[in-house]
């Protein structure tokens, strides 16, 4: 059985004082990784004469007949996958009104996309927020 | 999605007003700012959205709609020596932080720090597995052991929250996170509908006293409390996880507070300091319990109703002739985190011989007490009728010496000892109750002998060699071993040896160019490792047929006909492990700066039973930045990383 997983993460940023009294900056991420099982089999194999294990439950599920057979688990080979992607995303702006009143505002931005449910099912999210202060200094 | 905004700046302003007379002052002592805000979440979390990723997985003021955003920082320097600096910020209950640090005249230094933050927890449904032949059980053909009851019968309310709407099994209720199958072969989730999140608060404190009249003397006590509040998801662990997964809601409410006096001395060359710390550890968190239902059962009368130990309705005498239980009784609490203190004594010692000679030495002791053993004797709830405790004793010394301007060498060593005690179970035997009764009454009673008693010993030697002005190499070896006592009750090896070279180089080419290359091969001989831990032989399972039918008959069980017989050793750690690292910095011009590093790890066993152990690492990156004026500054990036491990994938399946 091998267990495989890759990330990739890119960024950029820019902080830049266009004015004296103005600053601007702007910053990114994507993030994008990937985990799997790959080559996991098993032959089918159950305990015969056992009173719970080897119940015949066929007409339930005519692929799976036996309540418990080791084979049942080659589907991990599917479901132990995980693929998921992030963006992320901040900008702000500073402005000096005086040499002690300055007001900022920055913006949040964050996607988090879980393109493979993994163990905990689907956590896709996004989020937006939005943060305005005003900052006096003496 | 929710849209409205709020940005409290009023605040600000009132502050301004009172603020600003001290901003009039010439020679300001007082500086500081105040920021007042607030905080619009455009896109804040759903209902179902609570295990989300991402921003959301710490991020408080997610799940509302508006908070405020409050900052401040007050720094003060008096012309009496007396100095003060706070800074702090408040976003939501669950996003603050605070700090802050007092000196007077140097004499006096207090610091202190407070910070609190949200972790939101994942809940694990087990749907996503396909870990299920069938949903809906209690439907027709469902195996002996089937229908499964509500997990809690004698809780309506809680029953009614799964009815069952399927006409051809109208009335019966079944929760709908049970499912049957694969993967796991039944999974009762106790609590489907829990949010599960936990607050992280902890605090910090330092003083330290700077005697005047005694220079060489410093005293000091630092303090630290951590908290976690709130509720997980948690698993119930035992030997029938393998099939049967229950999971529950645990609060949690732990705290540790560290309480840390210390005192050195520095007398010319020789400086000796001593530091005692003492740590509580409080858990008022709830128990695990497990509460296994008929399906998870033993498959024989006989071992159902004793793998629970339940009350039985007429009492242990009438067994078996009512053979019914007492409902509820059959769930046991399990694993619990000890409540527990910690007491430790640190000595250091360092003394420059000369201007190119220092050795350095240390000696520590602790105890680790658990507090909850010492109630009457109860294995079943951790109760042994006395603390429990490990011990630890560790000495270790370092000489460093400058041998020349090009040479320096260093030369250490450690030695440690550990020491847990040992715990006598006095099983209740089946016998007792009324099981094997052709056997003798002590039959299982054990001593469950530690894995925490083992020594340690560790030595190297490292060099570092300027070979030229701006060509520096290093060189070394280390030596670890670890000696372990009970290793025949653990099936582990007695002795892991440990050897490691180290070879690393770094060029200077110019000034606007560095490069640093390192190599690291270690090499273990008997790895920590499970022997006997896989592999029964061939078709044995196949082959079990089950327990006996009689319910008395050990033989006929799954211990003896597959545990006792695997022949398998296996592990997760290396024999051989390979380290490359690279680290590559080239400024072109002034106003660009970049940096290149990759590192890759290669480890492998081949001595274990099964196929070979292995795992391939990597990681790189790139780093640009750069800098046109004072004014602007840009800055990108990649890093990438690669991990893959090879191993045996092995089932183990415990059959009541």
């Amino acid at each position: 059985m091998d267990y495989e997983t890759d990330a990739h993460t890119f960024f950029l940023g820019a902080n830049l004082a266009l004015l004296p009294e103005l600053g601007i900056n702007a910053n990114g991420s994507y993030t994008t990784g990937s985990g799997s099982i790959e080559d996991f089999h098993f032959e089918s194999m159950y305990p015969t004469g056992d009173l719970k294990l080897d119940y015949n439950v066929s007409t339930l599920n005519p692929n799976m007949p036996y309540l418990y057979d080791v084979a049942y688990l080659n589907g991990m080979d599917d479901y132990s996958d995980v693929e998921f992607s992030e963006l992320a995303f901040t900008a702000g702006v500073n402005y000096r009104l005086n040499k002690n009143v300055g007001l900022g505002l920055n913006y949040y931005y964050n996607d988090y996309d879980d393109e493979e449910e993994y163990v905990y099912g689907d956590q896709s999210v996004t989020l937006q927020s939005l943060m305005g202060s005003v900052t006096y200094r003496f | 999605m929710k849209k409205t905004i709020i940005l409290g700046t009023g605040l600000a302003f009132l502050c301004a007003g009172w603020i600003g007379t001290a901003a009039s002052e010439d020679a300001k002592p007082l500086e500081g700012e105040i920021s007042v805000g607030g905080t619009w979440v455009m896109d804040d979390l759903d209902n179902d959205e609570q295990g989300a990723k991402g921003a959301a997985e710490y991020g408080s003021i997610y799940d509302k709609n508006r908070t405020w955003d409050l900052g401040g920082s007050l720094n003060y320097r008096g012309v009496n020596g007396i100095d003060f600096d706070a800074a702090g910020r408040y976003l939501d209950g669950d996003d603050q932080k605070y700090g802050g640090s007092l000196s007077l005249k140097r004499v006096l230094i207090y610091k202190t720090d407070y910070n609190r933050f949200l972790h939101r927890l994942d809940h694990d449904y087990m749907d996503n597995l396909n870990a299920h032949i069938f949903q809906g059980v209690g439907k027709p053909g469902a195996p002996a052991g089937l229908p499964i009851p509500c997990p809690d019968p004698n809780n309506p309310a809680f029953c009614a929250q799964f009815p069952d709407t399927d006409p051809a099994t109208a009335g019966y209720q079944a929760p709908p996170s049970s499912t049957i199958g694969a993967a796991n072969v039944y999974h009762t989730d106790h609590d489907p509908f829990e949010d599960y999140e936990v607050t992280n608060s902890e605090w910090t404190n330092s003083l330290k006293l700077n005697i005047p009249q005694i220079p060489a003397l410093k005293i000091g006590f630092d303090h630290r409390y951590q908290k976690r509040d709130g509720c997980k998801y948690a698993q119930t662990m035992s030997k029938c996880s393998g099939c049967h997964v229950e999971s529950y809601r645990k609060g949690l409410d732990e705290t540790t507070n560290d309480y840390i006096p210390k005192v050195s001395l520095q007398i010319e060359g020789l400086g000796v300091e001593y530091s005692y710390l003492h740590r509580e550890f409080d858990d008022d968190s709830d128990d695990m319990i497990n509460g296994y239902n008929t399906l998870a059962g033993g498959h024989v009368g006989g071992f159902s109703q004793l793998l629970q130990f339940p009350e039985y309705a007429g009492g242990l005498t009438a067994y078996p002739a009512t053979g019914t239980y007492t409902p509820g009784s059959e769930i046991l609490p399990f694993n619990r985190t000890p409540e527990s203190t910690k007491d430790s004594h640190g000595l250091k010692l360092r003394y420059d011989i000369d201007a190119h000679n220092t050795v350095t030495g240390g000696f520590v002791y602790s105890k680790i007490t658990n507090d909850e053993t010492d109630g009457g004797y109860n294995p079943l709830t951790g109760e042994f009728g006395d603390d429990l405790e490990l011990e630890s004793t560790a000495v270790m010394a370092k000489w460093h010496s400058r041998l020349t301007k090009a040479l320096s060498l260093t030369v250490h060593g450690k030695y440690q000892t550990l020491e847990n005690d040992n715990v006598f179970v006095d099983v209740n035997d089946a016998a007792a109750d009324f099981k094997y009764t052709n056997e003798p009454a002590d039959l299982w009673d054990f001593t469950r002998k530690s894995g925490y008693d083992y020594d340690v010993i560790a030595a190297g030697i490292d060099a570092a060699w300027k070979v030229v002005r701006n060509i520096t190499l290093r060189g070394g070896y280390d030596f670890h071993q670890e000696d372990r006592q009970n290793y025949k009750d653990h099936h582990v090896p007695e002795t892991t040896d440990k050897h490691t070279v180290k070879l690393s180089g770094d060029w200077r080419v110019n000034h606007h160019m560095k490069f640093d290359l390192g190599y690291k091969l270690e090499l273990i001989d008997d790895p920590y490792a499970l022997e006997h831990a896989v592999c029964p032989p061939d078709d044995s399972f196949a082959t079990y047929a089950g327990p006996g039918t009689d319910g008395r008959n050990f033989d006929r069980t799954y211990a003896v006909n597959i545990y006792d017989v695997r022949t398998g050793t296996r592990t997760n750690q290396p024999e051989t492990a390979h380290t490359f690292t690279f680290k590559g910095h080239w400024t072109p011009v002034s106003m660009l700066s970049t940096s290149l590093h990759a590192k890759y790890r290669l480890a492998e066993n081949d001595d274990v039973d099964g196929t070979e152990w292995q795992q391939d690492l990597f990681t790189g990156g790139l780093n640009l930045v750069l800098t046109p004026t004072e004014k602007m500054a840009f800055s990108a990036g990649y890093n990438y990383f690669y991990d893959k491990y090879e191993s045996m994938y092995c089932i183990a399946i415990y059959d009541g």
